[in-house]
């Protein structure tokens, strides 16, 4: 798409243009799913269109305090191939720091217990396509109900240049995840 | 307990299917966690003196002219 940058004072785009401009947003949407599983496979949503993607998480909680972390695997599970780090604020104060250092699993947030109102994930996938190492950065707000609220951030790389094609979210410890997950795709030009 | 239940949706073609997991899969699911690592939880200090005390001259550069 070309973008015109040398509009002058009182002229405006054309139909046409504006348009176009409508029609190529930076981020472009490509699927949605309803989440409400121990474990779910999202296939076929990465390719050579978009290098980068946004993982846009809604109203996510799990079905146990206990297991307050979703988690992303490239790998059905297996291997040793995920890192990454999470740091949470609440609003008492206190910090809860969580770390992968050659997982299966990614953890994409935490997002409290069992609260269906409050917890929302916005993730950045890196790369997932290309034969390159995957990275992600998310972040994250959460609400307990009655109890604290908070946020925070995480992120962290696959170390396997393995091109993708999908990811399968997993709830830890086999607890439900639940949720409405967007994907969007970054407009490469 | 109720059941183990797996989405696998195909983005291409916009078809999600629910079904519930095998023994098996649950089974090899729950191995994957052995190794998560633990919470490491830092609780606040609620009684801990300020960083910098009242009525103390403030310790950080004032020169503003770099």
């Amino acid at each position: 798409m070309t973008v015109r940058a040398n509009y002058s004072v009182g002229e405006r785009p054309s139909v046409a243009e504006m348009n176009t401009f409508a029609a190529n947003p930076a981020l472009q949407y490509i699927t949605q799913v309803n989440i409400n599983a121990v474990t779910t496979t999202v296939s076929n949503v990465f390719s050579s269109t978009y290098d980068n993607y946004r993982l846009e998480w809604s109203y996510v909680y799990t079905t146990s305090g206990a297991s307050n972390f979703p988690l992303i695997t490239f790998t059905n599970g297996t291997g040793t191939a995920h890192f990454d780090g999470i740091k949470t604020t609440n609003s008492a104060g206190t910090n809860t720091f969580n770390n992968q250092n050659g997982s299966a699993y990614w953890i994409t947030a935490y997002i409290g217990n069992s609260f269906t109102n409050g917890s929302h994930i916005t993730m950045d996938v890196h790369a997932p396509f290309l034969t390159v190492d995957t990275t992600y950065s998310s972040k994250f707000t959460f609400n307990n109900g009655t109890g604290t609220a908070g946020g925070g951030f995480a992120g962290g790389v696959v170390r396997s240049a393995t091109s993708y094609t999908g990811f399968t979210i997993v709830g830890l410890f086999g607890f439900n995840v639940t949720g409405t997950l967007r994907i969007y795709g970054y407009r490469k030009s | 307990m109720s059941d183990y239940i797996a989405i696998e949706h195909d983005a291409e073609r916009g078809e999600t299917i629910e079904r519930t997991m095998t023994q098996d899969e649950i089974d090899a699911l729950m191995a994957t966690f052995a190794g998560f690592k633990e919470s490491t939880i830092v609780e606040p200090e609620l009684d801990s003196d300020l960083p910098i005390l009242a009525g103390e001259p403030n310790p950080l550069p004032t020169d503003t002219t770099q």
